[in-house]
């Protein structure tokens, strides 16, 4: 028998057949199904917690049938171990847990969300800093977390990226320093424009705009991140924000028209129910 | 410069290293990155839409999970697809068991049949695809529609690549025939 690995032929989809053509076709149909946006939100909700779903019935009609049968199944004289009989203690493994010998995940139980715990197989001196920094803003240490972030912010790295979204965050949302949170974001879209967090940077500053009253830098931020990825994971939630700011603005015909938009991208009517009445009210203008 | 990198290997593991470290910032890249990889691979592999968004968050609750005692030896993606087979075959029998169920106590589970999503193409090849076996289908799915290499398919399913070579000769003929069949059209 041969040990050699076989030469594997090109994929379907490089043929200049039919079913070449129906692969290649579906490989360019947009996705279904929910956004990453969507999912990772609820990922956020769900934490640790693993949903019982039909487990719950099934788990129920085992307990009791098990109960039933040990009940039913127990012995008639009450048994008194003595210290020999008693099981030996299991011997520990050779290997901690955190080192496994194999990198295949094991049954999974309930997961914590983000445990970091366990130590980096290669720590590097960004690493252990944002570790520290993650440390600091945990414990409700935010000056102290915004300021080693910034300093982990300082290279053009992945992690500098990620330390100056890092540091907008806990300035916008734990301390409220909404001026400087912005100036922080804006640093990030100047430094790093086609980052791996763009979108939530972009999300993040139309957010901090609004709040701070400054709605045509906002609708100007929405308009922009309409025509980008963000426009098509979140259109509706911007559609609904552009409304809003156009209807505060006194432009009914333009935030009427938002709402329209939005509802093309599926936002459910009581969302823009206000906006609709306000608008209404007061008549267009 | 960062923004012709974040699709690299190298920065792949500095992204890893990172969420290791704790960075929340870090894990909501990793899930921006690898999303919509995971959602794809399941929905192909045959996860009932009403089912989808649920095996998705479990494969991430296992990679925040078993991330930090991930060794990199393995490439991430392939660990990833490892996860995705493991959660597609527990959410495939978990939508069998809820059918089963939703016929016995209503108030279970949603049971019935689910209408695909997508496009017209994504329909017609999901339906061929339900005709291949479970073994046929993996294979399939990830060298013909996620681009894996015979070897990294090996790694994935934890088989030598004569068996996955063998598996998608039989997947394409079977595939082929389903589509000819008129029932596929």
């Amino acid at each position: 028998m041969s040990t050699e690995d076989p030469t594997f032929p090109p994929p379907l989809a490089s043929a200049d057949d039919a079913t070449a053509l129906l692969i290649q076709r579906a490989l360019n149909e947009p996705p279904s199904g929910p956004s990453e946006e969507q999912s990772w939100a609820r990922l956020e909700a769900r934490g640790t917690k693993r949903p019982l779903r039909v487990w719950v019935p099934v788990g129920a009609v085992l307990a009791v049938a098990a109960g039933f049968w040990l009940w039913w199944a127990r012995p008639n004289d009450d048994v008194v171990l003595t210290a020999e009989q008693l099981p030996q203690r299991v011997a520990e493994p050779e290997h901690p847990a955190s080192s496994r010998p194999s990198d295949a995940p094991v049954v999974p139980s309930a997961a914590p969300l983000a445990p970091a715990k366990a130590p980096a197989p290669r720590s590097t001196a960004s690493e252990d800093d944002t570790a520290r920094c993650a440390k600091l803003a945990q414990s409700g240490h935010y000056d102290d977390a915004a300021s080693c972030y910034g300093s982990i912010a300082r290279g053009n790295s992945m992690a500098a990226e990620l330390a100056l979204y890092e540091k907008a965050r806990i300035l916008a949302k734990a301390q409220g320093k909404s001026q400087e949170a912005l100036a922080t974001l804006n640093e990030h879209t100047q430094r790093f424009p086609s980052g791996l967090l763009g979108s939530e940077v972009a999300l993040t500053r139309i957010e901090l705009l609004s709040q701070l009253g400054r709605r045509d830098e906002a609708l100007r931020a929405i308009d922009q991140a309409l025509g980008g990825t963000l426009g098509r994971e979140r259109g509706g939630d911007l559609q609904v924000l552009r409304a809003e700011l156009l209807a505060a603005q006194g432009d009914c015909a333009h935030a009427l028209d938002a709402v329209a938009a939005a509802k093309t991208h599926g936002v459910h009517p009581s969302r823009v129910e206000a906006i609709e009445r306000r608008c209404s009210g007061s008549g267009e203008q | 410069m960062l923004a012709s990198a974040t699709g690299s290997l190298e920065s792949s593991h500095e992204l890893l290293d990172l969420c290791v470290a704790g960075s929340p910032a870090a894990w909501r890249g990793l899930h921006r990155r690898y999303h919509g990889t995971a959602l794809s691979v399941l929905r192909r592999l045959g996860v009932p839409p009403s089912q989808l968004e649920d095996a998705c968050q479990d494969v991430f609750v296992d990679v925040f999970h078993y991330l930090p005692r991930f060794r990199r030896e393995a490439d991430f993606r392939t660990w990833l697809y490892r996860i995705c087979v493991s959660r597609a075959r527990t959410a495939r029998r978990r939508a069998k068991l809820a059918a089963m169920l939703g016929t016995l106590l209503p108030f279970a589970g949603s049971g019935g049949n689910e209408t695909i999503e997508g496009g017209q193409a994504s329909r017609q090849l999901a339906r061929a695809l339900d005709r291949l076996s479970e073994a046929e289908r993996l294979v399939f799915v990830l060298f013909e529609l996620e681009g894996l290499s015979g070897k990294e398919i090996a790694d994935v399913i934890e088989r030598p690549q004569a068996t996955v070579f063998r598996r998608l000769h039989d997947a394409r003929q079977h595939f082929r025939a389903a589509l000819e069949e008129g029932s596929v059209t």
